[in-house]
């Protein structure tokens, strides 16, 4: 659940539901048991789904309203707009996606000055840095990680919640591209050279892609909340354009414990230096557990 | 609560909430933000309620993690349906009656002349006749005859079991439904694969149990589903069968060189002249290893080494000479193109008290090329060739001089559905009389 609107909502729902259940002061709390829980995650699903559908309808109402009011030419947020395709976010470039939509709303814009926290991380290759509290709206951008031989390209994907990913099979041979990170769990299925499946990022957070043939295809997608991200260079310095405010950044790379410092950015640049510890890949198995075996590929 | 009040506790919950009473907020980025901050003036019951869903959901997830199996079983399988044709009545060899080819061999009661494997119809191996040589009783599990048949060629069902993330056990039985004589049910099963990989890093294991061969590269292949053709190659019999034993294999040099290494009962053969068994007849055990290097070449690689085994032949006593095997064996993996080639050499001593089969397998090889066309549609040729002996005593005695041309192709509809055309043409060279022996043959498989 995105906003804070549908966590109050959520919130509201739930304490009605148990007080109209139990209407009695709990005195000693009674044992959880799995059926309480399918029980309580069925209500969770059923509210959930109901909360999201009136905020859309909420957002769309107000989005004409706010439309209407401040620009009678805008387009309502929820209104479908046709999305360049493009195969990879660029960095720290303004993804004009993503908070757009919601600009709308506002019958003044105001902008925050821009500050700048740049410095170097330490420690592992492939970094990326980003600012971890800056929600954008969804994005409707796509990416792509191709199977190209035997490998995930790129094998390290940055993209921004929503992002629509593109898994085409390049090779001659058929792949199952899969993830089983929790919450994040897909699995594409085989398919031949020439054809491709598509997953959308929904969750922030770091997705570990595998083949369900060939174990050495390892992939990493990062999710990152919003459009404020940087690949860090190959000496591990960054430039991270932020809006003004008290903000936390992460700087992460495949198979390192990510590294997280709160800054507070005024319209000057801010120094940070970060350290990251890269470990080995972990090792991993099939889609269904099984440990891939020593060359059965 | 029917969802009707909850829908209407939720419309009362949007229309109170701080984002519907305030329409503009100042930052783009900040308002989607999924802050779980309540408000310093929300009720302590509503915060409590957030903690027990938090904590609700936290369990869930622990569930949800709980309810994957430790220890993970698969099981899968394929059918391999095949039809196939072969000139002649279907066999390989024929009689050299009277000693009239081989004058020179009239010490051996019955030589044969051809190959008795020539005409293998399926990946499994097996003839479309063995024909009728005099003095043995042999269980010829086709027997075509010559005629054009359909054949249930292969069932099959692999069980796998993960056990952790470094362990897996394996096992694979193939059933073979053929027609029974005087009585005898001619349906077979047989357990081609029980090993149990331990990996104790992510380039080396450790099997145990009945293990897949090291030596060459055809091992690899030996199923229908991995095969792209459908027939084995003329000299695979001394290759590709599965052996009782131990067995090492790691990639070292960042997978630059691959050393496998075997201890087993006996070789790693298939055919039936006593060359393997699966219990051990002697105290000596078979040793086989394989030294290979790996190249990176583009998307894909070239690989090659030599391997070869070395142990006491099944029905020969202890203190007999070794049965030994060498060769080399190279294949360049390009992805869309796949080319193999393989050389082998060996010897079995036989034993003529307990009638074992000796043989002497002078030279034999084959190169084989695989391309995919497109994605559905994949085209392969082999040449190959086997010079061998085979005696028993000196009661019988087969002599090859055999070469093979195949081609074929495949329909790769996905890796569950494969179908597959091959034609060869069997020759013979060095004296060797003509045996009509060509064939042509289809397989159907169909794996879960």
């Amino acid at each position: 659940m995105p906003t804070k609107l549908s966590r109050y909502a959520l919130i509201t729902i739930v304490a009605a539901a148990v007080s109209h259940a139990d209407a009695s002061p709990r005195t000693k709390p009674k044992p959880v048991t799995r059926a309480d829980i399918d029980r309580l995650e069925q209500k969770i699903a059923v509210q959930r789904k109901v909360i999201e559908s009136l905020v859309r309808i909420q957002k769309e109402y107000a989005a004409s309203l706010a439309a209407l009011i401040a620009d009678p030419n805008a387009v309502p947020a929820n209104e479908p707009k046709e999305e360049p395709k493009q195969d990879a976010p660029k960095p720290d470039a303004p993804k004009p996606d993503a908070p757009k939509p919601l600009k709308q709303f506002k019958r003044e814009p105001i902008e925050k000055p821009n500050g700048t926290v740049a410095g170097k991380v330490t420690g592992a290759s492939d970094v990326y840095v980003y600012v971890d509290d800056l929600v954008a709206t969804t994005a409707t951008a796509t990416a792509t990680m191709k199977q190209e031989g035997k490998q995930f390209v790129p094998r390290v994907l940055v993209v921004q919640k929503g992002t629509r990913v593109d898994f085409p099979n390049r090779d001659a041979i058929f792949h199952n591209v899969f993830s089983v990170t929790p919450d994040s769990s897909f699995d594409l299925g085989s398919y031949p050279r020439g054809e491709s499946r598509t997953v959308k990022m929904s969750r922030p957070g770091v997705i570990n892609v595998y083949c369900n043939m060939h174990s050495q295809m390892v992939g990493y997608i990062l999710v990152v909340p919003g459009s404020h991200y940087v690949r860090a260079g190959a000496d591990g310095t960054f430039r991270l354009s932020v809006p003004a405010g008290h903000h936390r950044i992460v700087a992460w790379a495949p198979n390192a414990k990510p590294a997280v410092k709160e800054v507070d950015v005024g319209d000057d640049t801010v120094a940070l230096d970060l350290e990251l510890k890269q470990g080995a890949a972990p090792s991993h198995t099939k889609k269904d557990g099984l440990p891939y075996g020593s060359y059965k590929e | 609560m029917t969802p009707r009040v909850s829908v209407w506790a939720a419309a009362l919950a949007i229309t109170t909430s701080p984002v519907a009473a305030q329409p503009a907020e100042p930052d783009p980025t900040t308002e989607a933000q999924e802050s779980a901050e309540p408000e310093p003036d929300r009720d302590e019951a509503t915060v409590e309620m957030a903690n027990r869903i938090d904590e609700l959901e936290t369990r869930l997830q622990s569930a949800e993690q709980s309810r994957k199996p430790k220890f993970p079983v698969k099981l899968s399988g394929y059918g391999d349906l095949g039809f196939f044709a072969t000139e002649g009545d279907g066999s390989g060899f024929r009689r050299d009656i009277g000693h009239v080819v081989f004058p020179d061999r009239a010490n051996y009661a019955w030589v044969f002349y051809g190959d008795l494997l020539a005409t293998q119809v399926n990946t499994r191996g097996d003839a479309a006749d063995l024909g009728d040589a005099p003095g043995v009783d042999r269980f010829d599990s086709i027997h075509s005859r010559g005629n054009p048949t359909f054949l249930v060629n292969e069932l099959n069902m692999t069980v796998n079991a993960g056990l952790g993330e470094k362990a897996l056990f394996e096992s694979s039985v193939n059933f073979t439904p053929r027609t029974g004589t005087d009585f005898r049910l001619g349906d077979s099963f047989d357990v081609d694969l029980a090993q149990l990989e331990y990996m104790p890093t992510p380039t080396t294991s450790i099997f145990v149990g009945k293990v897949d061969s090291v030596i060459g590269i055809e091992y690899k292949t030996r199923k229908p589903p991995q095969r792209f053709g459908i027939t084995p190659s003329l000299l695979s019999r001394y290759t590709v069968g599965t052996a009782v034993g131990l067995k090492a294999r790691s990639k070292l040099l960042n997978d630059f060189l691959i050393v496998s290494a075997a201890l087993t009962n006996g070789s790693f053969g298939t055919e039936q002249f006593h060359f393997n068994r699966e219990v051990d007849t002697n105290t000596f055990k078979t040793v086989s290893g394989r030294v290979a290097v790996r190249i990176p070449i583009g998307d894909g690689a070239f690989e090659a080494g030599p391997s070869g085994s070395w142990g006491t032949q099944d029905g020969v006593p202890d203190g007999g000479r070794a049965m030994w095997f060498w060769g080399v064996d190279a294949e360049l993996d390009l992805g869309r193109l796949d080319i193999k080639a393989q050389f082998l050499t060996g010897k079995a001593p036989g034993e003529a008290v307990s009638m074992t089969y000796a043989l002497d397998l002078k030279k034999s090889g084959y190169v084989e090329a695989n391309m995919i066309l497109t994605p559905l549609i994949g085209i392969l040729g082999r040449a190959e060739f086997r010079d061998a002996e085979v005696s028993e005593a000196m009661s019988r005695l087969y002599i090859t001089k055999n070469w093979r041309a195949t081609a074929g192709f495949r329909l790769l509809f996905s890796p569950h559905a494969i179908v597959k055309v091959e034609a060869s043409h069997n020759g013979e060279y060095g004296g060797v009389p003509s045996v009509p022996d060509d064939l042509i043959t289809t397989s159907a498989v169909i794996a879960f």
